[in-house]
């Protein structure tokens, strides 16, 4: 390899390049060097195809990094030495560092599981007092970046802060509104159509000193929506910002996505919206637009005490790492987490967006959704197919029952409805809830439907009608706070009870950290505690109900956190940046 | 790459213990979880409490358990652990009432084993009413529900919750196989058009019951039956003639198949299309298989299978189905069938 001053290798602390010093010289050479290649585990899956094989990639095994060195000395006794000192970094866990030559990008490290060294024979070495060996490394698949990173989900506005919220636009005047293609106005929203990549700029200096979320709702009609950027342009003349997504999902009614966006700057003279389609010539293009607003208030659902959010995970492959859900002041109750990558639909797991019938729902702040429901009549969810991705969901409930020590039954359907019609199967089953003594809520798991029950395209209007109700009205008492389908086949779980009396060491907790396995430590773990630095943190496996093998996957990976007895729980996400050969950062 | 369900052991999630892998596990209807097995390599003298006999053994999947049952008789130095279904312990309990005198009422031998231990709950009836006029013998609780199971012509299961239930087959398909997935070969040794079963009358003395499905015996034939229920004890006329109906009832009369099944989530799917997750698929469920006419009924051009044995190793891109009235072929599945009828006492 090149001599230059700005590569380097180290084995541990061992400089394969330029180490030895007064007693021998360490020179790593480039002939036959190879960093090896994760190796995939392809499975061939029987199908149905005529010719050829449906092949998945189940994960990947190891990598092999070999390369020789060359011991120099002016001794024998130097050469062994030498020999000795490099043999001390093998045959256990250690870290191979690599910085390219050019010193531009960043170290890489690879994870040495273990190793070994073989000696090449050379009559004519001894004479000229060197040695050659062939080093043998095993190493995780994936290498990483030297430093670990943290993601924090979202901003969260202090403790006490009135949510605020207020409108950009409404979507009701094109007056502020100028694009590349006509800018028409319909009804409520703003449209634009007839070209293959579409920019809309909403015009108008908006005040977000405080309000840094700008949230709108948008619909594709027509067309394959590809790709959705969003900018600003600040006030006070700057460069142009993308700005980041934060969190997305249904809009207030059917077509609609709602996203919202994190600006950091005080204030701002206009936000554009650039729309780009596949398949244009094929299938047209439309872009809708409405409802932008400002707020100060992260997304939720219901209440504070569920909320969506994004976290950028970076790295080129998918990464281990420690995820931790906080609050500063409330013990966290009774914790779902469930993560699942972007798979760009709009699915959120809560369904009560989607409740078209019950009875009078009670409003009640302490609860998940904010309110309670009685379900002697059944609670109806009218669920777009496009917000369920297909796949093995679990139904989970929180329910209630006011008769406590009685078993109680639950009934549920689901069914596709298409216009007006149920059509096709009516998946349905039924669950015996056991209540507490003391009458507290509780999740029940109410069944594990495949969903949607019928197939559609992706552009289907039709939604997936989903009932709950007591199997007797005039037996039981149960009271749902909110129904969550939890898709399992794209996302992972985790239930863990952190209790909620009020924080402390040893007691009900304001913080849980979810540990992925490592290769120093192959056994993942949960921790709960009270103290930020962990010294009071123990182990909750005993508290856990589910508990998922969690896998984050760059660039970006969604949250969904329920935390009953904590407002605004913050998650973040500390992980070392994971990437196929060669960092990139 | 395919999701993972996870394994707790006594209350302790076996990855908070050490890695694990290979996990497998077996449905059976009649029984439901039946067995299970996982690899883990642990160092040589390490114990775990989580690790003993009789702990129970919950396969989860989010909240949801989908496979629960005991762990048999650990072997430190093997790598594989193995836990039977919680339908197993049926075996293990005798058919006792409260006052510890023998009794054949299914509820009371199933509550009051629940209450000596047995790791069930009952909500729904399974016979209140005695089964058998006296009670000779002493039978386990799985003979007995067997034998009420063969007069309702019904199967019993413990689901992954505990609970035992005795339902009838299945007549609503859960999944559907697509065209030119599977070939099953039919069998008659199992098949009998007549059914006869000799029993002992209230007084003790020896009798017959009978019964026969006469549209297979134009069919397939006249094959007879021979069933011996004596070893249950004294029961009456009618109770004999439907244990023997019960029979008939459960496809004794109909030609059994040679093969099994073996699905992909391309081949297997639900109702609406959307493929299968291979986790979901359990014994007990009804399959229709389309593109196979079905030879046993008039103008169908799909066979519809109950399953009665799912083997499923978790993650996998395929699962094991073995259809109701599957014969026994090999030496290992005659074997087994013929221990199993020897403990639960049933000739």
């Amino acid at each position: 390899m090149a001599d230059t001053a700005a590569h380097q290798l180290f084995l541990g602390d061992f400089d394969l390049i330029r180490g030895g010093g007064f007693d021998y010289r360490m020179e790593t050479l480039a002939e036959g060097a190879s960093w090896g290649n994760a190796e995939p585990i392809e499975v061939v899956v029987r199908s149905l195809f005529g010719d050829g094989s449906q092949v998945t990639t189940e994960g990947f095994d190891n990598r092999e990094v070999t390369f020789d060195v060359m011991i120099s000395a002016d001794t024998s006794t130097g050469l062994a030495l030498g020999e000795a000192d490099l043999y001390r970094e093998l045959v256990r866990r250690n870290q191979l560092k690599w910085t390219p030559p050019d010193g531009v990008a960043p170290v890489t490290v690879f994870e040495v599981l273990t190793s070994s060294l073989t000696h090449q024979f050379n009559d004519e070495d001894d004479l000229l007092t060197q040695r050659r060996f062939t080093v043998r490394l095993v190493c995780e698949p994936f290498s990483h970046s030297l430093t670990e990173v943290v993601a924090v989900a979202l901003e969260q506005p202090a403790n006490g802060v009135t949510p605020t919220v207020a409108a950009i636009d409404d979507g009701t005047s094109a007056a502020a509104w100028t694009g590349n293609r006509p800018i028409q106005q319909v009804g409520n929203y703003i449209k634009v159509d007839g070209a293959k990549v579409m920019t809309v700029r909403r015009n108008g200096t908006f005040d977000t000193s405080v309000t840094k979320y700008i949230s709108f709702e948008y619909a594709t009609p027509k067309g394959e929506l590809a790709f959705l950027a969003v900018s600003v342009v600040p006030a006070d003349g700057g460069v142009v910002q993308n700005v980041k997504l934060v969190a997305r999902g249904p809009g207030s009614s059917a077509r609609w996505n709602r996203y919202t966006v994190l600006v950091t700057g005080p204030s701002y003279t206009a936000i554009v919206f650039k729309a780009t389609y596949n398949h244009f010539e094929k299938k047209g293009a439309e872009f809708n637009v409405r409802k932008v607003t400002r707020s100060n208030q992260s997304p939720l659902v219901g209440t504070a005490r569920q909320k969506f959010r994004t976290l950028d995970v970076a790295g080129g492959v998918r990464t281990q790492g420690s995820l931790a859900i906080e609050h500063e002041a409330s013990s966290l109750g009774q914790v779902l987490a469930y993560t699942w990558p972007d798979e760009g639909s709009g699915y959120l797991p809560p369904m009560r967006p989607w409740l078209t019938s019950s009875e009078t729902p009670i409003q009640d702040s302490t609860l998940v959704s904010g309110t309670s429901t009685r379900i002697d009549t059944a609670i109806t969810y009218d669920v777009p197919t496009a917000r369920l991705p297909e796949g093995a969901y679990q139904m989970v409930a929180r329910v209630r029952s006011n008769i406590a020590g009685v078993a109680q039954t639950i009934n549920w359907t689901a069914q596709l409805r298409v216009g007006t019609s149920g059509v096709g199967t009516v998946l349905s089953g039924s669950r015996v809830v056991s209540p507490p003594a003391g009458g507290g809520w509780v999740y029940v798991v109410l069944g594990r439907p495949m969903l949607p029950p019928a197939r559609v395209r992706a552009n289907s209007t039709a939604v997936v009608r989903v009932t709950v109700a007591a199997a007797s009205a005039a037996a039981s008492d149960i009271d749902v706070d909110e129904l969550w389908m939890f898709n399992m086949s794209i996302g992972a779980l985790l239930q863990v009870d952190c209790g909620n009396t009020a924080p402390a060491p040893g007691g009900s907790s304001n913080r849980l950290w979810l540990d992925t396995q490592t290769t120093d430590d192959p056994r993942p773990a949960i921790y709960r505690g009270f103290s930020a630095d962990r010294s009071d943190a123990f182990d909750a496996g005993i508290n856990t109900a589910a508990w998922d093998d969690q896998q984050f996957v760059p660039p970006t990976m969604n949250v969904f956190t329920v935390t009953p007895n904590a407002l605004d729980a913050a998650v973040s996400l500390r992980h070392f940046p994971h990437w196929h050969t060669h960092a990139a950062s | 790459m395919q999701r993972r369900r996870q394994l707790r052991v006594g209350g302790v999630w076996l990855k908070n213990i050490g890695p694990w892998s290979d996990l497998a596990y077996m449905h059976r209807w009649p029984g439901g979880p039946y067995e299970a097995s996982w690899s883990m390599t642990l160092p040589q003298g390490f114990r775990h409490p989580a690790l003993q006999r009789g702990q129970l053994v919950e396969v989860m999947d989010g909240m949801g358990r989908v496979w629960s049952g005991l762990l048999s008789d650990p072997d430190p130095g093997e790598s594989t652990f193995k836990a039977t279904g919680l339908c197993r312990e049926a075996e293990q309990y005798l058919c006792f009432d409260a006052a510890g005198n023998t009794t054949s009422v299914p509820d009371v031998a199933v509550d009051q084993a629940i209450t000596r231990g047995l790791p069930w709950v009952r909500r729904m009836s399974l016979g209140a009413t005695a089964f058998t006029a006296t009670t000779d013998p002493l039978n386990f609780v799985s003979a007995l529900l067997d034998s009420r199971a063969d007069e309702l012509g019904q199967r019993w299961r413990v689901d992954p919750d505990g609970e035992v239930r005795m339902l009838p087959d299945p007549t609503v398909p859960a999944w559907h196989m697509t065209p030119g997935s599977v070939d099953l070969g039919l069998s008659s040794d199992e098949y009998a058009s007549h059914i006869f079963l000799r029993y002992r009358g209230p007084t003790g003395a020896y009798a017959t019951a009978a019964t026969s499905d006469d549209v297979a015996a134009a069919q397939f034939g006249h094959r007879e039956f021979a069933g011996d229920a004596t070893g249950l004890g004294r029961i009456t006329a009618g109770k004999a003639a439907s244990l023997a109906a019960g029979v008939l009832a459960k496809g004794k009369a109909r030609l059994g198949w040679t093969s099994g099944i073996e699905a992909t989530p391309v081949e297997l799917t639900t109702a609406g299309g959307v493929p299968a997750d291979l986790s979901l698929v359990v014994a007990g469920d009804l399959i229709r298989i389309h593109g196979l006419f079905d030879e046993q009924a008039s103008a169908r051009a799909f066979v519809d299978v109950v399953v009665a044995e799912s083997q499923y190793t978790d993650s996998d891109q395929s699962i094991s189905l073995t259809p109701q009235g599957m014969t026994e072929r090999t030496l290992a599945d005659v074997l087994e069938a013929s221990l199993t009828k020897a403990g639960r006492r049933r000739k």
